[in-house]
């Protein structure tokens, strides 16, 4: 579904990303850890076209990104960001279904009701007029989830899905996630917490120094790394 | 903002009160004399017309100027603001980054005088249509940079968010940004109107009847430099007053509205 080829990213002479490898088959939900600094971000992004590689190409559905053609894949791979990214000066609802809207995918009212079944699924639908500042990190976190699947993506990204959130509210969003992942839809997400990685990922990538040190199951990552790295990691995550 | 204390409110109320009664008494004692100034420059001598047509005049070139600087401030902005390699654009965005430094680096003055006597020495139409272009030109090399400001004030992953969801380029600056970026240029783009409408006064360098070009015409018919003059300088500060406080509002609804 998703194909990185010899990706490389720099950012000037910063070398974020080298030679990566990389496919994602219909149906996985991965999950990218990592020290911070590794590189997930930027993995992430490239994937989404956000960060073009200055080596290699991303193929997603049998199509290479370019310039061109990079709106049309964004649509069917839509992504979550770490800050939730709501455009404050629209409601929630109009959040929601600006894309659909806009990109013609959905006439204005199907968008509306699109947008109220989706607020619906994630226990949100008495917000739908409300604006972006008088919601909590976690109900932020849910309309942009919201947000991202009223494209009907075959593919969503989360960045950190969870690290500018209270405690609290981290187990809303993750139940949300959950749902998501149970229903097939096709999952990569860059996350800080293990547990969450263990029971819903069918496959973690651990990122470190711009490559992927380990990519399996997650009884195999976590339980029998073969990657000194990653134990030195998973132990240090441990004890936090 | 800094709250108002009592002790200020209360130094602020008798200063105003004081100087109201000041001016109560002055007008009590020399009403006549004032009334007889004020009447012998602004009724007897038939020459109120012209001051009307400087006041519209002045109002006319301050709003159509800030509108068509407004949109031409936008237009230089995005431009500058493009990442496109397309060559029309990057040669566009040379002649934007020009004339953004012309008009930045030069008096408003100096340029209503070349763009009359020089660029268009042989029009002959009226001049407060070449004066409301100079204000034009001058006020969207300003604009441009109070909303390069306010696009810079959006963060970055507005941007991203939007162009994530598959939306162009485009409709992101369109519907995401810009919007967002008129919102935090608000403030400047309000003084940016009451400059335009002080600096306007210059316009009788070229001819053009604005208003302070009327108060002085009318200086020259009744040589009371003082009468005229005076109510000169209260007529700008009370429009500007005017200005001020409707901006106020303004703004007040524009921020009432985003944080709803």
């Amino acid at each position: 579904m998703l194909t990185l080829e010899h990706v490389s990213v720099r950012f000037g002479k910063k070398e974020v990303l080298k030679d990566i490898d990389l496919t994602v088959e219909k149906g996985e939900v991965v999950a990218i850890i990592g020290p911070s600094g590794a590189g997930k971000s930027t993995l992430i992004k490239v994937m989404n076209g956000l960060v073009t590689p200055y080596e290699g190409k991303v193929v997603f559905e049998g199509m290479e990104m370019n310039s061109k053609n990079a709106g049309a894949i964004r649509a069917k791979e839509t992504m979550v960001f770490q800050q939730f990214e709501l455009f404050p000066h629209l409601s929630v609802l109009e959040n929601i279904t600006l894309a659909p809207v806009r990109l013609h995918h959905l006439g204005k009212k199907e968008a509306n009701l699109k947008a109220m079944a989706l607020l619906k699924q994630v226990g949100l639908q008495e917000k739908a007029d409300a604006m972006p500042d008088a919601l909590s990190g976690g109900q932020k976190q849910r309309v942009a989830i919201a947000r991202a699947l009223a494209m009907d993506p075959d593919m969503v990204l989360f960045d950190e899905p969870t690290s500018a959130l209270d405690p609290e509210m981290v187990k809303e969003v993750l139940d949300v996630k959950s749902a998501l992942a149970k229903v097939g839809m096709t999952i990569v997400l860059v996350t800080h917490e293990i547990p969450f990685a263990k029971k819903i990922a069918t496959r973690v990538i651990f990122v470190d120094e711009t490559r992927i040190v380990e990519d399996g199951r997650p009884e195999k990552v976590f339980n029998h790394p073969s990657s000194p790295r990653v134990k030195d990691f998973l132990n240090k995550v441990a004890f936090e | 903002m800094v709250k108002t204390t009592k002790k200020e409110k209360i130094i602020r109320a008798s200063l105003i009160g004081g100087a109201l009664l000041l001016l109560v008494i002055l007008a009590t004692i020399y009403h006549e004399s004032v009334w007889s100034a004020l009447s012998a420059n602004f009724l007897q001598s038939g020459n109120y017309w012209k001051l009307l047509q400087g006041l519209g005049n002045t109002f006319l070139i301050t709003f159509v100027a800030f509108i068509t600087g407004l949109l031409l401030g936008t237009l230089v902005c995005l431009i500058n603001e493009s990442r496109s390699q397309n060559t029309v654009i990057l040669i566009l965005k040379q002649i934007a980054k020009f004339y953004v430094l012309l008009f930045r680096g030069t008096p408003v003055v100096v340029q209503l005088l070349i763009i009359y006597f020089i660029l268009f020495a042989s029009y002959s139409g009226p001049a407060v249509i070449i004066a409301t272009m100079a204000f034009a030109l001058n006020s969207g090399a300003y604009v441009s940079e109070y909303i390069r400001g306010g696009i810079g004030a959006v963060p970055q992953g507005q941007m991203e968010a939007g162009l994530s969801l598959g939306l162009p380029y485009r409709t992101v600056m369109a519907k995401i940004i810009l919007p967002q970026a008129f919102k935090n240029a608000f403030p400047s783009l309000g003084n940016e109107l009451i400059a335009l409408i002080k600096e306007t006064s210059v316009a009788g360098f070229i001819g053009a009847l604005d208003l302070t070009q009327g108060f002085r015409q009318l200086a020259n018919v009744t040589y009371d430099f003082t009468t005229v003059y005076l109510v000169m300088g209260v007529t700008y500060f009370l429009i500007v007053m005017g200005l001020t406080a409707l901006l106020s509002r303004l703004e007040r609804k524009v921020f009432k509205n985003a944080n709803a």
